[in-house]
């Protein structure tokens, strides 16, 4: 009767279950929330074009979401010509004829009930009351 | 693989391939570490550690309360001509714990399995049939430390236990005389002993039959020959 007793002490069978366990929920998480490593996004390829749109529209956003800074206050009449009171969220403020600029736009066109102004690097915005 | 008889102060190695010995070496426990990757057997030479046949099965509180002590306990079950035995092996707890926390020392990478003496011992005399062969006799292995001895009567293997090497000198030829004289005169020696001691056995009766444990016989060995075998008896056994 061969005996063969091994005293070495054994590694708990839950170790490696719950290392197992803990891996999944990790790798799940990450799998399954918005900002994860791992995107299924990645996987799910769109043409080039359609990327370069998206990114296009995501600079525009930006420029747009930039501008609405400037609120439109007031149009005053000067004989013939028009100025404009714009202020900025930080309460600054301007009072422009058509053709003068500051800061990084310059008015370009003034009616009775808006502004259009153009912003460096050539983007307009129409600001209405 | 390396089957390795180990004490807290040396250790004796064998390198297996199947059935050829590639290498036998000695040399301190440290030089272990030398063996990164590869599969390490450990026969831990250790006090207070011992083996008992039980009739039917043996709880681990019974064998407690027989020796007195709080021990490390393993056991395995066998039939034998219908009837049911239990083998039950223990190691103090105190001694097993240091043995435990100077094998971690060691750093050793890969320990496949860590058995103690007297059970390797124990696994070598049925291996090669000797339990069967001789039916009643006493075994003793030599080792630098230790002696180990255990008590066959009718082809089993009743008790195994060890000595203090120092004490040896004395006990050996009193605990052989004592079986002797209950009758037993086969005698099965291995591992460290010395050159003299065979006479000195036959010596204590005229019918004393000494048979040496050579358990290497049935291996191709690749390792210079001169290399007295039956010094790495155990190192072997853990192996198998």
């Amino acid at each position: 009767m061969i005996l063969r007793f091994n005293f070495y002490p054994k590694k708990s069978p839950m170790v490696p279950f719950l290392v197992i366990l803990i891996c999944l929920v990790v790798l799940g998480s990450l799998l399954f929330s918005n900002k994860g490593f791992i995107s299924t996004e990645k996987h799910l390829r769109r043409p080039n074009y359609a990327r370069k749109a998206d990114s296009e529209n995501v600079l525009k956003s930006k420029t747009l979401e930039d501008k609405t800074k400037l609120v439109l206050y007031g149009i005053i009449q000067v004989g013939a010509e028009n100025y404009v009171y714009l202020k900025t969220p930080n309460n600054e403020e301007y009072i422009l004829k058509e053709g003068a600029s500051a800061g990084d736009f310059e008015v370009d066109v003034i009616t009775m009930d808006s502004v259009i102004i153009t912003r460096s690097g050539n983007i307009r915005e129409t600001i209405k009351w | 693989m390396i089957g390795i008889e180990l004490d807290f102060e040396r250790c004796r190695l064998v390198r297996r391939e199947r059935a050829r010995i590639l290498e036998f070496d000695e040399g301190s426990p440290s030089s272990i570490n030398r063996f990164k990757g590869e599969d390490i057997y450990i026969c831990f030479s250790a006090p207070a550690v011992v083996g008992k046949l039980y009739s039917g099965g043996v709880s681990k509180k019974i064998f407690e309360e027989e020796f007195g002590t709080a021990f490390e306990f393993r056991k395995a079950g066998f039939t034998k001509d219908k009837s049911k035995y239990t083998f039950a092996g223990g190691v103090e707890k105190k001694v097993y714990h240091s043995v435990i926390d100077f094998l971690k020392s060691l750093k050793i990478s890969r320990i496949k399995r860590l058995d103690f003496s007297p059970f390797v011992f124990h696994d070598l005399i049925y291996t090669f049939n000797f339990a069967a062969k001789y039916k009643d006799f006493l075994a003793l292995s030599f080792n630098n430390k230790y002696v180990y001895y255990m008590v066959c009567k009718g082809g089993l293997v009743w008790l195994t236990s060890s000595m203090e090497s120092e004490d040896a000198m004395e006990a050996v030829p009193e605990l052989v005389k004592t079986f002797f004289e209950e009758g037993i005169n086969t005698f099965l020696i291995t591992g460290d002993y010395s050159k003299d001691l065979p006479n000195e056995l036959r010596q204590l009766g005229d019918d004393a039959e000494i048979e040496i444990l050579n358990p290497f016989s049935e291996f191709t060995i690749i390792t210079p020959k001169e290399v007295r075998q039956a010094t790495f008896s155990l190192a072997l056994g853990v192996t198998l």
